[in-house]
């Protein structure tokens, strides 16, 4: 069950995280909240906010990462057609 | 904390719950900006994005040599973070540069309504892109080996046939993708422009009535959305009218 799970919920994983940016809006104190404050403090909105989207970035690859490790562990044992030709 | 809020409700001189959600329909010019700005970016953004998307799909399912690798990264990184840090980073990122201040773009960039045409339009051209190389990779074997019989160069048998297939094998991924799009739109609200929400939030802080307005908000967008699936459904019935069995 949870190897024809793990797909989907590893796609949830991700948009949830994603969507954990939008507290920033309600004021509460994530990264993007602090990111922001602290650009218009230094006028550097840039450095921020560029930190700010490789730590996401850091956050999803680590997740899919360990994601991808579950997957195979679960999936140890199946085999899968062979990779197709294309045109 | 609760008596208080239920007698704020029931007060004679607050009105009642329907009259102050009358007041949404004397506002109906703003929320009428609202829907024409959402729909405007959602619609011009899945247009262009779609247009960008179908050659990087294509590049990689060629596996063109170093283009493809340039897409996957692309699509990688736009995929791996949130559509409101990326709008944030176009919107009040790019003018810490004066040298994007000094350059033609600069009457664009600071327009909070182009930097959010040009987020999505990123954004979606990822999205898609992944969702038609699935579809390309999902075309039967038969029908590629069909064009090759017939002598099709590789472009035409994209044109006629690999690609219109594909647009319809994607078909309800896709529709999908239009409604996730409609969603992810809310965060242009957040850079003042007055789309659905923005026109909520605007309503709330002219008569402090957040509930009606969000709530007229919500149903504004439960329309949009209600919409969206009808013209797929109908899509859907017009191009699988082949796949349906037959009387």
């Amino acid at each position: 069950m949870i190897r024809y799970a793990l797909p989907s919920f590893t796609n949830n994983w991700l948009t949830l995280m994603k969507t954990t940016a939008l507290v920033s809006i309600i004021g509460l104190e994530d990264i993007v909240y602090t990111a922001l404050s602290a650009g218009r403090t230094s006028q550097k909105p840039f450095v921020f906010l560029l930190t700010v989207l490789i730590i996401y970035l850091a956050l999803m690859a680590i997740s899919d990462i360990v994601l991808r490790l579950v997957e195979r562990r679960y999936n140890r044992g199946v085999t899968f057609p062979q990779g197709r030709f294309h045109a | 904390m609760r008596e208080t809020i239920t007698s704020f409700f029931q007060s004679d001189d607050t009105g009642s719950f329907l009259g102050r959600s009358v007041l949404i329909f004397s506002q109906w010019k703003l929320f009428l900006t609202g829907v024409t700005n959402t729909v405007m970016l959602v619609g011009i953004s899945l247009v262009i994005g779609r247009l960008i998307a179908i050659p990087m799909a294509v590049i990689r399912v060629q596996r063109v040599p170093v283009l493809s690798s340039l897409v996957a990264l692309y699509v990688y990184v736009i995929r791996g973070t949130p559509l409101l840090v990326q709008l944030y980073f176009v919107y009040y990122g790019l003018s810490q540069f004066e040298a994007v201040q000094k350059s033609f773009a600069w009457d664009y960039l600071r327009e909070p309504w182009w930097c959010a045409l040009l987020t999505f339009t990123v954004g979606t051209s990822a999205y898609t892109a992944e969702i038609l190389r699935g579809g390309i990779l999902a075309v039967p074997r038969g029908e590629i080996e069909a064009c090759i019989s017939v002598g099709m160069s590789k472009l035409s048998a994209y044109r006629r046939v690999i690609l219109p297939s594909a647009f319809r094998r994607v078909l309800p991924a896709y529709g999908n993708e239009v409604i996730f799009a409609t969603h992810a739109s809310v965060v242009a609200s957040t850079v003042t422009i007055i789309d659905i929400v923005g026109a909520a939030r605007q309503f709330n802080n002219t008569y402090y009535l957040a509930y009606e307005g969000f709530l007229a908000a919500a149903v504004l967008y439960l329309i949009l959305v209600f919409l969206i699936t009808r013209v797929f459904a109908h899509l859907e019935r017009r191009l699988y009218r082949h796949l349906k069995a037959r009387m």
